[in-house]
């Protein structure tokens, strides 16, 4: 028995080694706090129209200071279709471009410099989503809040118009408040 | 054997794949939230909860916490609730015979397990009469649930005595998170046959429902050694969820179910004859939860059940909760709350218990305060004051630190718990014959205090990288009190006339010892498509034995477990589970392995098609002996089939 049970112990041990040196290749799973999050992403885009002419036939979602968040939406990019368009992901966690990104989500994480939007991101057609608090209040459009340990968020219809971006109406209702006007 | 040993290799191939680790991490369930639309993504919880009921991430809970995922218990193929919960590391779970389960934590595993509490969405669900959980009619549609936490160690100052080795907190799935139709059928080669209707929608914009009705029927088990089979059970279940939020954010929750069971699958402990048990059982929550961003949540529980275990007991529990939690400072957090139980008996005069028929009230208060030591360290303190019929006020204190890093914490924490005594400790009067004019008496005690724990417990979790998460605990306890029947010195009986003798064995505070353990768990992700889990349990503890050398069938040796899914193409999934299950310590169990494994096809996202084996090694194991009171069958290997339609 004892020795049934160091055989155990032995295998484990190897496998967990072996798990180890695979964690660098492939990308384990995101936390469920993540997954949710970026769930809540791939949602917010069905209900969305950006400015008639799409400038890439795929909708780009780009992710800053968000590992975790950017590794669910990869994950499930894939499969998931918004309209017939397909949904392709980037980090432009580095100070990539985001001219041609369709939404671009700013974690919390990554400091307060990064959650404010500068002027020019703004101006550009582009879903703004954020779980930073005072997002929507401040440049953002849509802010995820945690609220008794589930995600609502919050919509800022006047920061959506400055985008060019339509929101329909059935988001709206699903919204826990929907702002119009920037408190600066 | 040699039968056994040849399984044993052809299956070591398969063994070195599954072998690995185990896990403990809820946040890293995989569940797919990206098929969920908006209105379900809003009833998924954030992070999990229980340990102090208010919600944490798995990191900042100084307590060795796992959670049994929807996502696991259909992996695994698990048919019922105690075989869903055999998927957490450190929990001793052995059958009996179809429908009865012995369910302990970190030790004191047998049928009457009285130092691990079973809740079902926060409502207590053991008896007071013997500490039972009456697995038989506890279960339901495994659709139903969302998740399983299992708290080792114990949980006594925020949940109240019995919690002493442990929680389990068996937790249903929100309304709006099953919408829809769906229907579920299974079979399978122990004659069980269930058919699951269940639906799904909306009232009005703000109240989500849902409703269930189940029909169940399972043959028996070969009992060991008499090979004789008795009846089957089966059951008729229907539950319905409203889930609702109103215009001021409140949310409210009301859950019912009931139930119509009949199980003659039993033979009576006294005359070994077959027993019929008819149960109609039902049950009502309603809860009401209000979260302020101001920094108040608080949430008010009440529920209502009825059980009625013809051969044991009716019983009828109102069970009251209130808690509020206060961010009182920048670094303190305040939790505080009432609880009220009312239970009321009426006990079959098989159990010769005195009196029939009780109404036990218990009461307390607990409060918490959670204080930040700098930015990464956080003292909690905390504790029960609760008041029961037999042994008066309990005061169950809890001390816990935990620091906690980028994925990664170190906990300590320090408890005293209580197990206050039962019905049938308390008002056993059974006697037998055992010569003529010569009686054993088994007799409870009115005199008896509550045993009593103190625990040290020690742990670490470990997030390497994002696909390798592990999870370490220790632990020492200390029982003293711990009651056991002792042998009195002969009486002899003069009235009535020719008068008797009488060997008396009286409930009395006698015991104590100490166990100790060390439970290992880490969950991987080697690959996208392969997930691996495992742990290892090692538990020790000092003998201990009644004077009649009863002893307290604590009973588990050390355990191992590894489990494995594997997505072969998109739409075929593999699932294996490894359990290793040592001797028990009394001797009469011997050690076993137990596989199972599982193919699943999802030929469209709407259908389910699943085949399994469970016990795939043997043609039939033991896993209960002295330590069950009901008699022991054979488990024997059960290949199944489910399909599932959603519509």
């Amino acid at each position: 028995m004892r020795a049934t049970v160091t055989r155990c112990v032995a295998l484990m041990l190897f496998f967990g080694c072996f798990t180890t040196l695979h964690a660098n290749e492939e990308q384990g799973s995101p936390s469920r706090e993540s997954q949710l999050k970026a769930a809540y992403l791939f949602n917010f885009l069905k209900f969305v129209d950006w400015p008639a002419t799409p400038a890439r036939a795929d909708l780009l979602v780009c992710v800053r200071g968000a590992p975790g968040v950017h590794d669910a939406l990869k994950r499930s990019s894939g499969k998931a279709k918004i309209g017939t368009r397909t949904v392709a992901v980037r980090d432009v966690g580095g100070g990539q471009a985001i001219n041609d990104c369709n939404a671009l989500y700013v974690g919390s994480d990554a400091g307060p410099e990064w959650t404010l939007l500068k002027a020019e991101e703004a101006a550009l057609p582009l879903l703004t989503v954020s779980d930073a608090e005072g997002f929507a209040l401040r440049d953002g459009i849509i802010e995820l809040v945690t609220e008794n340990n589930r995600l609502r968020f919050n919509i800022n219809l006047d920061n959506a118009r400055r985008a060019g971006l339509r929101i329909s109406a059935g988001l709206l209702q699903l919204a826990a408040s929907v702002e119009s006007g920037t408190h600066k | 054997m040699n039968e056994m040993a040849m399984h044993s290799r052809k299956f070591s191939s398969l063994l070195i794949a599954v072998a690995c680790s185990a896990f403990t991490q809820a946040a890293r369930a995989q569940e797919n939230f990206a098929d969920l639309d908006l209105a379900a993504l809003m009833q998924m919880d954030v992070k999990v909860t229980t340990v102090s009921k208010s919600e944490q991430s798995i990191y900042s809970v100084a307590a060795p916490i796992h959670v049994v995922t929807a996502e696991d218990i259909r992996r695994a193929g698990a048919s019922s609730i105690p075989e869903a919960i055999r998927l957490a590391p450190g929990v001793v779970v052995a059958q009996i015979d179809p429908g009865k389960w012995i369910v302990g934590l970190r030790g004191f595993a047998w049928q009457y397990a009285n130092k691990a509490l079973i809740l079902l969405d926060g409502r207590a669900v053991y008896s007071p009469l013997n500490s039972s959980v009456y697995w038989n009619s506890l279960d339901m549609p495994m659709g139903e649930i969302e998740r399983i936490e299992v708290i080792r160690g114990p949980g006594d100052a925020r949940w109240g005595s019995h919690a002493v080795n442990g929680i389990i907190n068996i937790i249903t799935k929100a309304a709006a998170d099953s919408q829809g139709s769906e229907l579920a059928a299974a079979l399978d080669s122990n004659a069980g046959r269930t058919l699951t209707a269940r639906n799904g929608g909306r009232i009005g914009s703000n109240v989500n429902y849902r409703a269930y009705a189940n029909y169940f029927e399972q043959g028996d088990f070969a009992m060991a050694p008499a090979r004789e089979r008795l009846g089957d059970r089966s059951a008729v279940r229907a539950g319905l969820r409203l889930d609702g939020t109103s215009a001021s954010g409140d949310r409210f929750t009301l859950i019912g179910e009931l139930q119509n069971g009949r199980d003659t699958s039993t033979l009576d402990g006294q005359s070994f004859a077959p027993v019929r048990y008819d149960a109609n059982e039902w049950s009502a929550l309603g809860r009401w939860e209000r979260a302020r961003s101001a920094g108040v949540d608080q949430q008010l529980q009440l529920s209502f059940d009825r059980i009625s275990q013809p051969f044991y007991e009716e019983r009828d529990t109102l069970d009251f909760s209130y808690q509020a939690r206060i961010e009182a400072s920048a670094v303190q957090t305040l939790t505080f709350g009432v609880t009220y139980k009312h239970s009321s008996d009426a006990l079959s005069a098989a159990i010769a218990i005195e009196p029939a028929r009780m109404t036990q009230e218990t009461y307390g208060l607990f409060a918490h305060d959670s204080i930040a030591l700098g930015a990464r360290t956080r003292l909690l303190l905390g504790s029960q004051f609760e008041h029961n019929r037999f042994t008066g006020w309990e005061i169950q204190p809890n001390a816990q630190l935990i620091h906690t890093r980028e994925r990664q914490s170190y906990w300590a924490s320090v408890s005293r718990a209580v197990r206050t005594p039962l019905r049938t400790e308390n008002g056993f009067a059974l006697e037998f014959l055992i010569a003529p004019g010569v009686f054993a008496r088994t007799q409870g005690n009115p005199q008896l205090e509550s045993e009593e724990i103190l625990a040290w417990e020690i742990g670490a979790r470990w997030g390497v990288s994002d696909a390798l998460f592990l999870d370490a605990s220790a632990f020492y306890n200390q029982y003293d009190n711990l009651i056991l029947q002792q042998a009195g010195a002969p009486i002899f009986e003069p009235d009535p006339a020719p008068g008797r003798t009488v060997f008396p064995a009286i409930y009395t505070n006698t015991a104590s010892g100490h166990t100790s353990g060390v439970e290992l768990a880490l969950k991987a992700q080697p690959m996208a498509s392969w997930s691996l889990s495992g742990s290892i349990s090692l538990f020790r503890q000092t003998p201990w034995q009644d004077s009649l050398g009863h002893g307290l069938v604590t009973g588990i040796g050390h355990q191992f477990q590894a489990h494995s899914s594997a997505q072969i193409v998109r739409s075929l999934q593999w699932n294996a589970d490894l359990y290793y299950t040592g001797a028990v310590t009394t001797g009469d169990v011997p050690a076993y392995w137990k596989f199972d494994t599982q193919l699943a096809w999802f030929p469209t996202s709407e259908v389910q098609v699943a085949i399994g084996v469970r016990n795939a090694f043997s043609a039939e194991h033991r896993e209960a002996g002295a330590n069950s009171v009901d008699a022991v069958t054979m488990i024997p290997r059960t290949a199944y089939l489910r399909i599932l339609r959603r519509f």
